[in-house]
């Protein structure tokens, strides 16, 4: 895999917002409005990739930093840990699963938290591995019983397929049709009559 | 672990029913024709599908002829023509292939009665030197016996251990059946070919595991499902959960079956793959209506 650093031409000293200013930059300069005629869209896409994935390492090392405080034994192991559940997950998305599964192995026992068997789970899911994904998201749910993620995805697996192949929540949360937005309007009109007001005129 | 895969007759066209009998004469006919009048014994409904999808997949134009045959010497029969239709000889050539390794496995078997066997051994001997023949004159056909022979003998050596990593079991024998579907094939319809057949043959194995089980249990020999849940009862109790955990490779398939180009097959295929696989796992895994018939005819 290539250093998003590297893409984005910074090192990982940087602060937030130089790497951000980096982005805009690079995203200005391969911009399609400014390269007619020129296929960009894979600097681009390449560009946006590094960008979010620097700043999701970003996050999870600010969470390792917050561990650090309270709990300075697992510091260091909680960190890596967790950049390499990100890297795991970055590289599922890519399809690479042989590599993911190494850098998951990689990951002690100890430090094997709910995430981490929800993802091990994904990875299993989309290599076709269906029995150990579903045991693997089992013991996510048991962990961690109150994260809607994983009890999504163990009902996916449980309702017949519908295993989407993202490997983090993209699924919609829910649909609105036509009669739901009618629906919420006529109870909305009922809230401002009570109070005295009127949302729809004539009813 | 043959003949699981049939289609919902039910909600089949008319015009889909009469191409599937069609494809499953036409199938017969060439293995009569082109590999040995006596492998339309080992004939069944799941090579049916294997024909379909090299027919879709190739854009066969669907020639028929009526005329009458062994099987049905009185009524002549709409079938298609086997003259040229290379999908249907290669699936032909192809099903020989798997059935003769299946063949090898039952003769092996000392489980089955005796006289299964032994009719099992006579058609195996009868068919052996078509099956050396096709192997000696198509190097395609030749390639697929060499990685079929290679992923049945790494599936017994997995077996042999007692193997409780069910979903490595059910790859390596999804592979057989992706190879059978897929050799021969280029580019994206290989690609479609191998996984629809990898997705079909892992439901396949989990299917027939679990229809095997009791017979399994009482004979002592490997049953993946009973190694992985602990015992007989533990399986059926789970019976929901396998149903659950089987449909994702059915989903799979179906969303496979999209990138087929849009031949007259397309129909009887979707019709198999999100129908019938799903009313053969009712079947064997809640036992619906008694045990699922395994009938060559």
């Amino acid at each position: 895999m290539t250093d998003p650093y590297s893409i984005l031409g910074v090192s990982p000293e940087n602060t937030d917002e130089q790497i951000k200013k980096a982005y805009r930059e690079l995203a200005k300069k391969y911009h399609p409005d400014v390269n007619p005629g020129v296929d960009t869209s894979d600097k681009m896409k390449e560009i946006n990739q590094a960008y979010d994935l620097i700043m999701k390492m970003r996050e999870a090392g600010n969470k390792g930093r917050y561990y650090q405080d309270t709990n300075t034994s697992s510091s260091r192991n909680y960190s890596s840990d967790a950049f390499n559940l990100y890297r795991a997950q970055t590289l599922i998305a890519q399809g690479r699963y042989t590599e993911a599964r190494i850098v998951l192995d990689s990951v002690n026992q100890a430090s094997r938290d709910a995430e981490w068997y929800y993802i091990y789970g994904v990875l299993l899911a989309n290599s076709g591995a269906y029995f150990d994904a579903r045991v693997k998201f089992e013991e996510a749910v048991r962990r961690d019983p109150y994260n809607p993620l994983y009890r999504q995805a163990l009902n996916r697996m449980s309702a017949g397929g519908a295993f989407s192949s993202s490997p983090r929540g993209n699924s919609v949360s829910g649909d609105c049709s036509g009669c739901d937005m009618c629906s919420g309007l006529i109870c909305a009109d009922c809230l401002c009559e009570c109070l005295g007001g009127d949302l729809i005129r004539c009813c | 672990m043959f003949g699981y895969i049939r289609p919902d007759q039910k909600n089949l066209l008319v015009k889909e029913l009469e191409l599937y009998k069609a494809v499953y004469c036409g199938l017969c006919n060439a293995l009569h024709k082109y590999v040995s009048p006596f492998m339309p014994l080992t004939l069944n409904y799941d090579f049916v599908l294997l024909a379909s999808l090299r027919l879709a997949l190739e854009r066969t134009p669907p020639r028929t002829e009526r005329k009458r045959c062994t099987a049905s010497p009185f009524k002549k029969k709409c079938r298609l023509c086997v003259s040229e239709c290379a999908p249907l000889i290669y699936t032909a050539q192809a099903s020989t292939v798997l059935s003769y390794y299946q063949l090898k496995d039952d003769i092996l078997d000392r489980d089955k009665p005796f006289f299964k066997r032994a009719l099992k051994k006579i058609i195996l001997i009868l068919i052996t030197p078509a099956f050396k023949k096709i192997c000696r004159e198509n190097s395609h056909i030749r390639g697929l016996s060499q990685k079929t022979r290679d992923n049945l003998s790494k599936l017994s050596a997995l077996e042999k251990t007692g193997s409780s990593d069910i979903d490595t079991l059910a790859d390596i024998s999804g592979q057989l059946l992706a190879d059978a579907a897929s050799t021969g094939l280029e580019g994206e319809n290989y690609e479609t070919a191998s996984q629809l057949g990898k997705n079909i043959g892992k439901w396949l194995y989990i299917i027939d595991a679990f229809d095997d089980m009791e017979k399994d249990s009482k004979s002592g020999a490997f049953n993946p499902l009973t190694v992985r849940f602990g015992s007989v009862e533990k399986v059926k109790q789970n019976a929901e959960a396998i149903d659950a955990v089987i449909s994702n490779y059915v989903y799979a398939a179906s969303q496979l079956t999209d990138n087929l180009p849009s031949t007259c097959y397309n129909g009887i295929i979707k019709n198999i793959i999100t129908e019938g696989l799903d009313i053969t796992a009712q079947k064997v895994l809640f036992k619906t209506n008694g045990k699922v018939k395994k009938t060559n005819d």
